[in-house]
């Protein structure tokens, strides 16, 4: 993602100051997402649930 | 005779049952050196002595009335400051909260309360609990006490300082990707991360919902054991919070670990991330002490450290953007660096990546506890690298990820560290231990064993 793209999506989030004021903060945010995505593997089985399950109590 | 600022729960208990001790004689002390010691090492925020000198006069009046509430009674526990006292500022060491005042006690400080212990102070710690050691904070950095020039790690890092330094034989942390284990780590102490559930959360900031625990930190492995059984338990408010095991932690730990199997998980360090000589030699010495104990020691392999990592980072991303996006949208100038660097990287993920983090988190959840089938304790590296100088953000930077603690903050179960050695330059290195769920009692059991066999947690910082 070229840093033009992030700063558009940082604005979008919300980040117009951040993005002003600290624009190297937010490129690193950017590049920390990604790496962080991209470290592990996603499971290939569809039926895999995510943690925690939905769970119901009794009323 | 031990100095008594070195005194552990125990001692102190017994000096205090048998009158040779008050727990009043015990906060002075403690007090005076603080006064003297800890300008160099910045561990508490905040500390109250009116308010210390008083509770410890109620918990005198109380023991000598023979009304003991326990082991705890009268003991002093810091608090690492994203741990709400009612009517005491919660600052998580950051500009962000500094006009916060907590309206009512965290569950743990609750627990606390009724075990009769002294609540002594808010310790400082890295921003939020996650922004790494920050030189433009509103409070100092703390310092490692045994050698200030290095990192008491983090994020409890106040916590790790006071207790080193023996300012306190007790206090309680927040462990998100090993809060609590790496401070102990770094300092030569006990830390311990509680199974998931098993210690309330509720009134103790968050960073990440899903992989927040609080636990303690403690010169010993039976302070930490006592510690956790005080403020383990049921807490509805919690929606995370689970029913505790039946057998506290500090159940079996004069055991013995004849006939117990420990699986030694070497690929961590020794293939997944290389680790530093001197602490690859510790954990080797650790197994054979282990075996001479009279455990079985076997390898044993997990999935590869980076799959945990890259799961704990993503989770931990995502649930620390929705608490401090609209902060970080309003005043993003009062934060550190460093955090608002990280806090800000949930808003660059979508929802598709948070959720196959918590879909491959139950894969890893679902390995590790068909390791635990065949074995009873697990045996790693906390860090990779000794402790660093504390003026290197280059160093930090490298050896801040290099670590095998937060596998355990993704599947929940319960690890604690304990001190293995020292380096030559003397900095302490770290042994962690893992169990299964709910089963601190054989974890604890293991770590006393060692404890016994080496005598680590008997050295201290050379303050003095």
């Amino acid at each position: 993602m070229d840093d033009k793209t992030v700063m558009e999506l940082a604005r979008a989030a919300g980040l117009e100051k951040a993005a002003r004021l600290f624009p190297d903060d937010v490129i690193a945010a950017a590049r920390l997402a990604h790496t962080s995505a991209a470290g592990f593997t996603a499971p290939s089985e569809p039926a895999a649930e995510p943690w925690p399950p939905m769970s119901m109590r009794m009323p | 005779m031990t100095e008594l600022h070195w005194l552990g729960v125990r001692s102190l208990s017994e000096a205090y049952a048998t009158h040779r001790l008050s727990p009043v004689e015990v906060v002075q002390a403690l007090l005076q050196r603080i006064e003297r010691h800890d300008p160099g090492l910045n561990s508490f925020i905040r500390l109250d002595a009116a308010d210390i000198l008083a509770q410890a006069r109620e918990a005198e009046r109380a023991i000598v009335a023979g009304r003991s509430l326990g082991p705890l009674h009268g003991v002093p526990v810091g608090l690492k400051d994203m741990i709400d006292v009612a009517g005491v500022p919660t600052t998580c060491h950051s500009k962000v909260m500094l006009g916060h005042v907590a309206r009512s006690d965290a569950a743990v400080v609750g627990r606390l309360r009724q075990a009769g212990a002294i609540l002594f102070g808010k310790l400082a710690c890295h921003e939020f609990g996650w922004g790494g050691h920050s030189w433009d904070l509103p409070f100092p950095l703390a310092r490692n006490p045994w050698n200030r020039d290095h990192h008491p790690g983090g994020s409890s890092s106040g916590c790790a300082a006071a207790v080193a330094a023996g300012f306190l034989p007790l206090a309680l942390g927040t462990d998100s990707g090993g809060s609590v284990r790496n401070p102990a780590s770094s300092c030569g102490l006990v830390g311990l991360k509680p199974t998931y559930g098993l210690v309330s959360r509720r009134g103790a900031f968050p960073l990440a919902y899903t992989l927040d625990h609080i636990g303690p930190l403690a010169r010993s492995v039976e302070d930490a054991a006592l510690v956790l059984d005080a403020i383990a338990g049921h807490d509805a408010q919690d929606p995370g919070s689970t029913s505790g095991p039946a057998r506290g932690a500090a159940a079996d730990l004069q055991r013995g670990i004849a006939g117990l199997r420990v699986g030694f998980v070497r690929h961590f360090h020794e293939q997944d991330m290389v680790a530093d000589p001197e602490m690859a030699a510790a954990l080797e010495h650790v197994a054979d002490v282990l075996r001479d104990e009279g455990a079985t020691v076997t390898d044993c392999r997990l999935p590869p450290l980076g799959e945990f990592v890259g799961v704990n980072r993503t989770i931990l991303l995502a649930e620390a953007w929705a608490v401090h996006a609209p902060w970080l949208r309003e005043q993003p100038e009062d934060y550190g660096r460093i955090m608002r660097g990280r806090a800000m990287a949930g808003a660059f993920l979508s929802g598709g990546d948070y959720v196959q983090a918590q879909r491959r988190r139950l894969e890893l959840m679902s390995a590790v506890d068909d390791v635990f089938r065949d074995v009873d304790v697990l045996l790693l590296a906390s860090a990779m690298d000794p402790p660093c100088r504390i003026d290197d953000p280059a160093e930090e930077a490298r050896t801040y990820a290099r670590q095998a603690r937060l596998p355990f903050n993704v599947t929940g179960h319960p690890a604690v560290v304990a001190m293995c050695g020292l380096t030559r330059t003397g900095l302490p290195l770290s042994v962690q231990f893992a169990g299964r769920a709910f089963d601190e009692a054989t974890l604890m059991r293991v770590a006393a064993a060692y404890e016994r066999a080496t005598a680590w947690h008997t050295k201290h910082p050379p303050l003095d």
